[in-house]
């Protein structure tokens, strides 16, 4: 493809079909979020009869951000999501990079064996009905700890950092060990700043992975006062409670939250789930679709 | 008793269609776009369409649902609005039991067809550049290139992800059907693993749930090994 200066007419007709079909894409892809980001900032004036093709807020109005960021069903969700996804991102860093730290060196005694049982874990899912019996049993039923624990090392994020740690030069660590530093430095002092790419890169997926998480919320978290945001959506928009946002007294007596638009307020509740998302993506794709992105630049 | 159960008969029947349409609609889709953003010659164009087909993928099942349900609306919603624009009734596709199935599969498309096409695009980047400028000297056009070099060369992904797939043949995912599950359609899209979180986990028939918990998982290391001989009859390749 290369230096293709000899172009005929069909190709480049083939290449405008390639980038247009492409495009159209990414239309289908981005157009319904931006459609609901739209209706959310949209003036309740310009909403009854706003196509759902619309991308633009018809006028500007903060109502639903105020409302939704004040309530206190949707800010104990949001705090609530933070929660699970902080501590629960921290502790599968520390236990992630720990096992992979002992997995990669070469001289640990029965390291086939725990592989094996790392793999198998990526192949076999226990399934909803053990996995409730074990959260039962441990205690966890109803407490933040059955979702933050719930994969706390992820295998295949294991296995990313422990091919990233078995590159890094022996030299470097028999030199460490040589000035005289014990394991826990060598790891501090020399592994993990090597390994920062990688670090990142699972870091960013296991943000992704808490704050999408509702189903083991849904089912182990009785109390609503400690569902994540996630869950808080779904009773609202999927299960269609809207009084769940709404609230019972302001439906009856027709104030605060009746008083917005219901798709206003769903759509705002969507986006609102969505924010961390885009917040982290560039540094998602920053980091690891690096090699295929600059890689697919072909000289 | 989990065989003489109609019910259980009837939601192995729906996971078999719902995944077998997945296998037939959206494997192969991940691969073209592949193949199309492989044709695109500036990068900066490529990184912005790999930018926008990718971020579905970050979004959670309740998330997809939820812009479904929006986008899908019979009253506001843009697909509605734009078969209205061609004359088109609108249709309530949430609830249609004929339809649902389709919005499953299309769900399914729109939040992976982007994200899973990194893989295909990263072993066409492995592929030799010497094996193209060979097919460039023989004369082979955009097509034939295609055909000949990049196809053969990312057989063994396509055979791998394949495999994998087939082992999630009964799994068809819990999380996306519980989101977009409603009681009209239900009957629809009720799968294996929705009625063991039904029975089990709301009705606390344990013991049952768990027997169709592991005839589904049997049945998926069965269809592993059977998606690998296959693959490894057709191209060579297995997982192992």
């Amino acid at each position: 493809m290369a230096a293709n200066n000899r172009r005929t007419p069909l190709e480049r007709v083939e290449y405008a079909i390639i980038v247009s079909t492409l495009l159209l894409l990414v239309v289908v892809t981005v157009q319904p979020l931006l459609n609901l980001l739209a209706v959310s900032l949209s003036d309740p004036a310009g909403l009854p009869g706003m196509s759902g093709m619309e991308v633009l807020p018809r006028g500007l109005s903060f109502d639903v951000w105020t409302l939704l960021i004040n309530h206190p069903n949707v800010r104990a969700g949001l705090l609530n999501s933070i929660l699970i996804t902080g501590l629960g991102t921290l502790l599968n860093i520390i236990f992630t990079a720990l096992m992979a730290q002992g997995l990669s060196w070469p001289g640990l005694p029965g390291r086939r064996i725990l592989f094996i049982m790392v793999l198998v874990t990526i192949v076999f899912d226990p399934g909803i009905i053990p996995d409730y019996f074990v959260n039962k049993r441990l205690g966890l039923l109803d407490s933040y700890w059955s979702v933050i624990l719930f994969k706390l090392v992820n295998a295949r994020y294991l296995i990313i950092l422990i091919r990233f740690f078995e590159e890094i030069p022996q030299e470097l660590l028999d030199a460490a060990e040589l000035d005289g530093s014990n394991a826990f430095q060598t790891f501090w002092y020399v592994v993990l700043p090597l390994a920062k790419p990688a670090l990142a890169t699972i870091t960013l997926f296991y943000i992704v992975f808490h704050w999408n998480e509702f189903f083991r919320a849904m089912i182990y978290i009785t109390d609503q006062g400690k569902w994540p945001l996630q869950v808080v959506l779904r009773q609202f928009v999927i299960g269609g409670d809207k009084l769940a946002i709404v609230g019972v007294d302001a439906a009856n007596n027709y104030t605060g939250a009746s008083q917005i638009d219901l798709r206003a307020l769903k759509a705002g509740m969507i986006i609102l789930t969505i924010v961390p998302i885009p917040v982290i993506y560039p540094l998602i794709l920053k980091f690891f679709t690096k090699g295929t992105m600059s890689g697919a630049l072909k000289g | 008793m989990l065989f003489t159960s109609p019910v259980f008969w009837q939601v192995l029947v729906n996971t078999l269609i719902i995944s077998g349409m997945k296998m037939l609609f959206v494997f192969p889709v991940p691969i073209v776009v592949a193949l199309m953003l492989n044709e695109v010659r500036s990068g900066s164009l490529r990184k912005f369409i790999q930018s926008a087909v990718y971020l579905p993928h970050f979004l959670s099942w309740v998330v997809i649902a939820g812009v479904f349900i929006v986008a899908l609306s019979p009253s506001d919603g843009v697909v509605n609005d734009i078969t209205g624009f061609f004359g088109g009734q609108p249709k309530s596709y949430m609830t249609d039991t004929g339809a649902i199935r389709w919005v499953l599969v299309f769900s399914e498309m729109w939040r992976s067809a982007g994200w899973d096409s990194l893989l295909y695009l990263a072993a066409i980047i492995a592929i030799d550049q010497a094996l193209y400028d060979a097919a460039e000297m023989d004369g082979a056009n955009r097509w034939q290139k295609i055909l000949y070099v990049t196809i053969p060369g990312i057989v063994p992904t396509i055979a791998t992800l394949f495999i994998l797939n087939a082992g999630m043949f009964l799994s068809a995912d819990l999380n996306r059907v519980i989101n977009f599950s409603n009681d009209v359609v239900r009957s629809q899209i009720d799968i294996v693993d929705t009625y063991v979180y039904r029975i089990g986990l709301q009705t606390g028939e344990y013991s049952l749930a768990t027997a169709a918990g592991l005839f589904k998982a049997v049945l998926g290391m069965l269809l592993i090994l059977l998606a690998h001989l296959f693959s490894k009859r057709l191209t060579g390749k297995g997982v192992w």
